[in-house]
């Protein structure tokens, strides 16, 4: 797979527990965008790139892969904010990637998380 | 302010408290058990250590049975509190269901938050009038925040160490952040400057 990114692309990220990260607008909360810590360093968001897939495939990926409510970001709304996206395979997800806050720092700033937040789009959710 | 710390002695007496509030009743005696309050550091901000009294910065009412003492004749303010108060019990029944977070609780690998950190943070919420929504993150930290319509946003994320970070950002998109020691007064100035803007 090509490790460079299309800015059209599609980014979708599992949102767990269901009802948790959701705010009373409907709308996600950047805490969704953080990502967790390993030994005091906070990792980067993993996402799922569409990799060039359609929506459909993508989604039935996802639901096999994953559970929770499914959001995407495009690249190119990572790329204004100046985020940095990775394509990181893993053996059970080729499509595995991770945003950045920056080359070198895997961390998001909060301005970051919160304005993919805003920018988000639902995808899937379980009824 | 000054308010009686009987009120907030443990989870259950807070909502009970709460619940109490929005049914009606006026007065409510609660039994003292000083554990929470005493094992939960940020407190040192909010408690006055010789009255035992619990200090709430001007401008933020902290007594939930207020909205219903008599003292509001404004219907509006009324319905506002009553809100607020709803709001408050449904922040602490969401905090309450952290603790129920296993290993992997966001499908990402995400380690259960702690139980000193959700105490935490229900005290704050219970000494909050301006009820925030509340989330959980995944760096070990529980996020709360306001938003206004026009975009206007105020975040704070508190971690288990004690240490508090806030960020703004104002309708324009400017940002800010500040991370420090907790300090409930500081909060509570800052959610106070962000309402009266």
């Amino acid at each position: 797979m090509n490790v460079e990114f299309r800015l059209d692309e599609k980014l979708f990220r599992a949102v767990l527990p269901y009802k948790d990260f959701w705010k009373s607008d409907g709308k996600i909360s950047s805490a969704a965008f953080k990502g967790r810590t390993i030994e005091g360093e906070i990792e980067g968001v993993s996402v799922t790139r569409d990799g060039g897939r359609c929506l459909k495939e993508v989604l039935d990926f996802m639901k096999l892969n994953f559970k929770g409510n499914f959001i995407s970001v495009l690249v190119s709304q990572c790329y204004e904010v100046n985020a940095h996206i990775e394509y990181l395979p893993e053996p059970d997800n080729e499509f595995h990637s991770e945003i950045h806050g920056c080359k070198g720092k895997k961390k998001l700033t909060d301005g970051q998380a919160k304005r993919l937040a805003k920018c988000a789009n639902i995808e899937y959710l379980q009824k | 302010m000054r308010v009686s710390q009987n009120v907030i002695n443990n989870s259950f007496a807070v909502t009970l408290a709460l619940s109490v509030a929005i049914s009606g009743a006026a007065t409510l005696n609660l039994p003292q058990h000083n554990n929470i309050l005493e094992n939960s550091m940020f407190l040192d901000n909010i408690v006055d250590k010789k009255s035992n009294d619990l200090l709430v910065s001007p401008g933020i009412n902290f007594n939930p049975l207020r909205y219903n003492s008599g003292s509001i004749n404004n219907f509006k303010e009324g319905e506002i509190m009553k809100e607020m108060q709803e709001m408050k019990i449904n922040n602490l029944k969401k905090l309450d269901s952290f603790l129920l977070y296993k290993e992997n609780w966001n499908g990402y690998g995400a380690l259960p938050l702690s139980e000193k950190l959700i105490s935490k943070m229900r005290g704050i919420i219970f000494a909050l009038n301006y009820q925030p929504e509340v989330f959980p993150t995944a760096c070990d930290s529980i996020q709360f925040e306001y938003e206004k319509e026009d975009g206007e946003y105020l975040e704070f994320e508190l971690y288990d160490n004690g240490i508090i970070k806030t960020f703004k950002m104002d309708k324009y998109g400017n940002e800010s952040t500040e991370e420090y020691d907790f300090d409930f007064s500081k909060v509570n100035e800052e959610i106070s400057k962000f309402y009266e803007c």
